[in-house]
């Protein structure tokens, strides 16, 4: 873990000139990972924004070795690439101390690639995956995902005359790595630096498999101003939409706890994809969208309380 | 040199081609029949006969995947698989070949679903004949352990740089013992010596960018590249082919040439069906009639100018395809050889056929009406399905 | 610097269409700003965190590991760096202290000439950019 004062002096492994959107959130997340280790590092992308926006020919805007190859298969590939290099230091062709990440968007990672990341954690390969999870498909133009929270509006889950929106729950990515029983899963988002930078550190320095779920807000997925970003990624947390946690070893451990947590529509009327749930006649969504937050939370206390008994 | 003479089904000799080549690592999954070829491999892994690091993925294409990463970071990699595994590997495969990247590829050949079936066909293959890989078609239990060896070779070429796989026929070879000459293992390495990759992912001094995304601006140039590669691979295939014989002493062309010189009917067609119509030519030629025999070995690339160069003397000529286009027309080995006759500026008269799908037998007799009917009877344009149940 | 990719017939591709890294520092972005922010030195703490959260990596350290001045190369003129400044926070709470109704985000803040004072960052028009703080 670095503060930003010291991480500015090292040099930046994602530049500009990428064509991500004004304010996207990722680009934020990267310099986050990169600021938290020393080691070099070997990316292998998933389709989507980060890809497409990074690496748009003949212009790359990585300082590092990155690989895309298609969009369900980044934790594969990266397979592929953390096992030839463990087949070139056995052999002592290789002998620098690289580490692995693959990443993907909520689209990569929760839905078409979740086959290849449970494959690539199962066989307990060396290397740290990372989601950037803007709650849909927003590459190809909005779509919901898996990852999409309840009543959002998508351009396949609009906000209509007679379904507003998204009508289920996000499915729970983050315990279905929990349940692959890996050295190090955690939940991030942009807004908090230092709970970030710990957690890739963190990641960094544990040997296997690691999955970081990091939430990264989206400008005109989310329908938001901008400068918002932070703001945004932060009233997630403040909200317990998006609990900071992490689970090393099977121990749980929440890493920040809202004092108050503050109710749900303070975070969707940030947002125009919710825009249609302030309307009074979809009183009930909000309703049913706080209980089942507030229900995941508890789950999440009751783990940490389960896990760290003694 | 040494030769060892053993008795070894086709999945095993390709397996024990792999052995020699000992590549630094396979990432494979199970598809009957392929499945043997990783299942004696990973034997040769856990008793250390190798030195590869064997990926177990969880699906073909989290197969293909993973070699792809493997090949871009500098590692020899190869898999194996068959029929539905490939299918699924399809959308990867392009990429691979994109990416040049010099994976090998052992293939069993079995019928696409559906309906669901195990046995032998090419419709596997030949539904990825656009996908920029070289295809090699093996006869026999021999021809699968050379040419996997020669693959090496010809994937690993500066010029070429292309994913290859070389195929046998399911069951029919890859199940079936047959007499294998091997080769010393260490005449094995000297012949396909270092892996020295285009481009190297770990290369953290000199960072690279793989498979960056190209637009209308440039795509079409990278396609040309891929076109370019492809030639080249028609010139450096030959030299390969003829460096394992001033070492092995054991002849590959593109295409094999059986009794095509003096032949006035003339069939060609792919892997095993070869060696049943090789006896068919005997004994046709016994009655009197010419026959000659010209099965193609490289279909990918395509060698347009040697099978003219075969055939162009022939009163008529039969086509077996073992698998189908269901376009209403010929099977993809017609279509072609068509097309290249048309551009030698060759008409002569053709009868395709569509056979063997999902397994079907195919016999020595039938392979001889085939010929008859070819000297006796008015040609179809129409495909006809040999041995179908009217 | 990267060379700066010159291809120009299909022979000049890498093998593989790979690509040097860091080639994006010739694709500029600066020009789909729609606001300028504009760096008031002599009220910056040196904190770091607009740089933390720059997206585009457009806020230049100098060689001793300090903020410097924007990079507009690069800058898309999101306002994070504004948004998220300690120092605009702070000046916008005294603000909000002495006149509780005063509206007033970091992002129009321009217009409040105490704002402009004190604040480290300022969101200001691309036409006001050139014209006041001499920005291209």
């Amino acid at each position: 873990m670095a503060a930003p004062k010291q991480s500015a002096k090292e040099p930046v492994k994602f530049i500009g000139g990428h064509r991500a959107c004004a304010g996207c959130g990722f680009p934020i997340l990267l310099k986050q990972m990169f600021s938290s280790t020393k080691d070099p590092v070997v990316i292998v992308s998933a389709t989507g924004c980060l890809e497409v926006t990074s690496t748009i020919f003949p212009f790359s805007a990585w300082k590092v070795p990155f690989m895309h190859n298609a969009f369900e298969n980044s934790a594969a590939t990266c397979s592929g690439v953390e096992g030839a290099y463990r087949s070139l230091k056995k052999q002592g062709k290789e002998n620098q101390n690289i580490k692995f990440v693959a990443i993907g968007g909520d689209g990569g990672t929760y839905d078409i690639g979740l086959q290849s990341l449970s494959g690539a954690m199962e066989r307990r390969h060396d290397m740290l995956y990372i989601t950037y999870n803007n709650e849909a498909y927003m590459n190809t133009g909005i779509q919901r995902s898996s990852a999409t929270i309840m009543g959002a509006h998508t351009t396949t889950s609009p906000a209509g005359k007679v379904v507003h929106g998204k009508t289920q729950n996000s499915k729970n990515l983050t315990e279905i790595l929990v349940a692959h029983e890996i050295p190090y899963v955690a939940q991030t988002t942009v807004a908090f630096w230092q709970d970030a930078t710990s957690k890739f550190s963190k990641a960094f320095s544990i040997e296997g498999p690691k999955f970081i779920n990091a939430l990264s807000p989206c400008v005109p997925g989310w329908g938001y101003h901008m400068s918002q970003t932070v703001k945004v990624s932060k009233m997630a947390v403040e909200t317990n939409l998006w609990p900071l946690y992490e689970v090393e070893n099977g121990v749980y451990k929440i890493n920040y706890k809202p004092k108050e947590r503050m109710g749900i529509e303070e975070y969707l009327k940030l947002q125009a994809r919710f825009a249609h749930l302030l309307k009074p006649e979809n009183k009930e969504i909000v309703e049913n969208i706080q209980k089942f937050i507030d229900w995941r939370w508890e789950q999440l206390l009751k783990k940490e309380e389960m896990t760290n008994k003694k | 040199m040494e030769k060892t003479i053993v008795a070894r089904t086709g999945n095993e000799a390709m397996a024990e081609a792999m052995r020699q080549i000992n590549p630094d690592v396979c990432a494979a999954y199970p598809i009957t029949p392929a499945t043997e070829i990783m299942q004696i491999f990973s034997s040769f892994v856990n008793d250390g006969l190798v030195k590869t690091n064997l990926i177990t993925v969880e699906s073909e294409h989290s197969a293909i995947s993973a070699c792809m990463g493997s090949a871009a970071s500098g590692a020899r990699t190869m898999t194996a698989t068959s029929s539905q595994g490939l299918a699924l590997m399809h959308e990867i495969l392009y990429i691979a070949s994109a990416l040049r990247l010099p994976i090998v590829l052992a293939e069993v050949n079995r019928a696409l679903s559906g309906p669901i079936n195990i046995h032998c066909d090419h419709s596997d293959t030949m539904g990825e004949r656009d996908a920029g890989w070289i295809q090699i078609y093996a006869e026999n239990s021999q021809e699968a352990y050379d040419l996997l060896i020669n693959a090496v070779r010809i994937a690993e070429h500066r010029d070429v740089s292309l994913p290859i796989m070389v195929s046998t026929d399911g069951f029919i070879i890859s199940h079936e013992m047959e007499r294998l000459e091997m080769y010393p293992d260490s005449e094995i390495q000297k012949f396909i010596g270092e892996y020295k990759p285009n481009y190297n992912l770990l290369n953290i001094d000199n960072p690279i960018t793989v498979g960056s995304l190209v637009l209308t601006d440039y795509y079409l140039e990278h396609k040309r590249v891929q076109h370019e590669a492809m030639k080249n691979a028609m010139k450096v295939i030959p030299e390969i082919f003829a460096e394992f014989k001033k070492v092995f002493g054991r002849q590959y062309d593109f295409v094999e040439n059986y009794k095509c010189d003096d032949a006035d009917y003339i069939l060609i067609c792919l892997g095993s069906t070869a060696g049943t119509s090789k006896v068919a030519v005997e004994e046709l030629r016994q009655e009197g009639i010419k026959a000659g025999l010209l099965k193609i070995r490289v279909f990918r690339p395509f060698p347009a100018e040697e099978i003219v160069k075969y055939i162009s003397k022939a009163k008529a000529i039969a086509i077996l395809d073992r698998s189908e286009s269901l376009s209403t027309q010929a099977g993809p080995v017609a279509t072609e050889v068509k097309a290249a006759l048309y551009d030698a500026g060759k008409i002569i008269p053709m009868q395709s056929y569509v056979y063997g799908l999902g397994g079907r037998e195919i016999y020595v007799d039938q392979i001889k009406d085939v010929y008859r009917k070819l000297k006796n009877t008015k040609i179809s344009e129409q495909v006809k399905y040999l041995g179908v149940k009217e | 610097m990267t060379k700066k990719p010159d291809i120009k017939t299909w022979k000049d591709l890498n093998v593989g269409g790979i690509i040097e890294s860091g080639t994006s520092e010739h694709f500029k972005t600066g020009d789909w700003r729609v606001k300028v922010p504009v760096w008031q030195s002599q009220n910056c703490i040196q904190c770091m965190t607009c740089w933390a959260f720059c997206p585009d990596n457009a806020i230049k350290v100098t060689d001793e590991g300090k903020r410097g001045n924007y990079d507009y190369n690069f800058c898309k003129g999101c306002g994070i760096c504004a948004e998220e400044c300690p120092v605009s926070k702070k000046v916008i709470n005294e603000i909000k202290k002495a006149a509780p109704n005063a509206n007033i985000t970091s992002w129009d803040a321009e217009t409040n000439q105490t704002f402009k004072e004190k604040a480290s960052i300022l969101m200001v028009s691309i036409k006001d950019a050139k014209e006041k703080y001499n920005i291209k």
